[in-house]
């Protein structure tokens, strides 16, 4: 059997950690989470492995989200910065992080959203960035305004930046999104919500930060990000 | 263990906007392929619980033999298509808006004899099927393989 090895396992993901298929308060989640119970695979080569995307992959100002454009966006500058790591706090390094978000009107340059707010010229609101070798990854761009949506009467996402991570492996994959401390709409977004267990839910909430704030430049926030961490005990054939 | 995972949230449905730069569908790239190689087509749809196409979906696509990566987003009609190089199965992640957590499967390349394969063993008989690409009628090398989201024949979806 080629495809089993002696690679140590990705542990389990704890309980209440991540948020079910389905959720009702979510209502997108009706017609698309799955119904039947998923089937528990070993983990083989497939999964231990993943695709890897070198330095070739982000662009030198690819990280500032407000250099991209002839003029500077609108909005508060601020920069996101933290550590990727694993379920033992061990560096992740060298692996690719995408972002995308609204602009500081809560408006997406995307051609779909039809939020009656003003696209801003400057802004795109896409970024990359590679963790160094000690896992810490840097952001320049300007805080997401709030946006309303259809879900529920008189829904408004609370401002959130995506962000896409590869990490080693294909189960280390984890597209997620970081929100504001204080934000008042928190409470009341069926997303952020959906994450059963209330302390790992705040944990997708960034933490202002003096020292990442820059002098007379940016306001400075950080947001540490965890990825499936492998068991250290060797696995028993 | 002292950290927990970070939670998974949706793409939602703007996920083009940071996620594009690396759309990409040619899994043949990694193994330049020789001009006798075998070049598969692989095309599918991704269908919701009401039967509709679902046109904010993006499927990662990984075969591990060659290192082949593909990223693909659904049109307005639910469809992608990519092309590999071929091999046992390949190892697909699905995301959309009403997705809160990526969806994990796989994609077999024949129906040989699955009963050797140590992970489609696990599923029931009846359901394996839905794992297997099929061939298209009067298209050699095209093979068809959609995600069905809900019902009677729903996709096996994979936790590991």
């Amino acid at each position: 059997m080629a495809e089993l090895t002696e690679e140590p396992r990705f542990r389990p993901v704890q309980p209440g950690t991540q948020p079910p298929h389905l959720y009702p308060d979510y209502k997108s989640t009706v017609k698309r989470a799955p119904t039947k119970p998923l089937v528990v695979i070993p983990q083989t080569l497939s999964e231990l492995t993943g695709p890897v995307f070198g330095r070739e992959a982000v662009g030198p100002s690819d990280h500032d989200l407000t250099a991209h454009h002839a003029g500077e966006p609108l909005g508060e500058r601020i920069i996101v910065t933290g550590r990727v790591m694993d379920e033992d706090g061990r560096a992740v390094p060298e692996t690719l992080i995408e972002i995308w978000q609204a602009n500081a009107a809560g408006r997406y340059a995307h051609k779909i959203d039809q939020h009656d707010a003003p696209l801003d010229p400057n802004f795109a609101g896409c970024g990359r960035a590679m963790t160094d070798e000690q896992g810490v990854y840097r952001f320049v761009t300007i805080k997401p305004g709030a946006y309303p949506w259809k879900n529920h009467p008189n829904a408004w996402r609370p401002a959130h930046i995506h962000l896409s991570l590869f990490g080693q492996a294909f189960l280390t994959r984890l597209v997620t999104q970081m929100y504001f401390p204080g934000d008042p709409l928190l409470p009341f977004d069926p997303i952020f919500n959906s994450i059963p267990d209330e302390r790992a839910r705040y944990h997708l909430v960034s933490k202002f930060d003096w020292d990442t704030t820059t002098p007379m430049t940016a306001l400075g926030f950080r947001f540490d990000i965890v990825l499936r961490g492998r068991d250290q005990t060797p696995w028993e054939k | 263990m002292s950290f927990t995972v970070t939670g998974s949230q949706t793409v939602g449905p703007f996920f083009h906007v940071g996620l594009a730069g690396l759309f990409q569908s040619d899994m043949t790239r990694a193994v330049r392929p020789k001009p006798d190689t075998t070049v598969l087509n692989i095309r599918g749809r991704v269908i919701d619980g009401d039967g509709n196409g679902v046109p904010d979906a993006m499927l990662e696509v990984w075969q591990v033999e060659t290192g082949g990566f593909a990223r693909v987003p659904t049109d307005a009609d639910g469809v992608f298509s990519f092309t590999t190089v071929p091999s046992p199965f390949l190892s697909v992640t699905i995301f959309m808006r009403g997705l809160l957590r990526q969806l994990h499967t796989r994609i077999y390349l024949s129906d040989g004899s699955p009963t050797d394969d140590p992970v489609l063993r696990l599923v029931e008989p009846a359901r394996r099927g839905t794992l297997i690409a099929r061939p298209i009628a009067g298209a050699d090398s095209h093979l068809e393989w959609n995600v069905v989201l809900q019902g009677e024949d729903e996709t096996v979806f994979f936790e590991c």
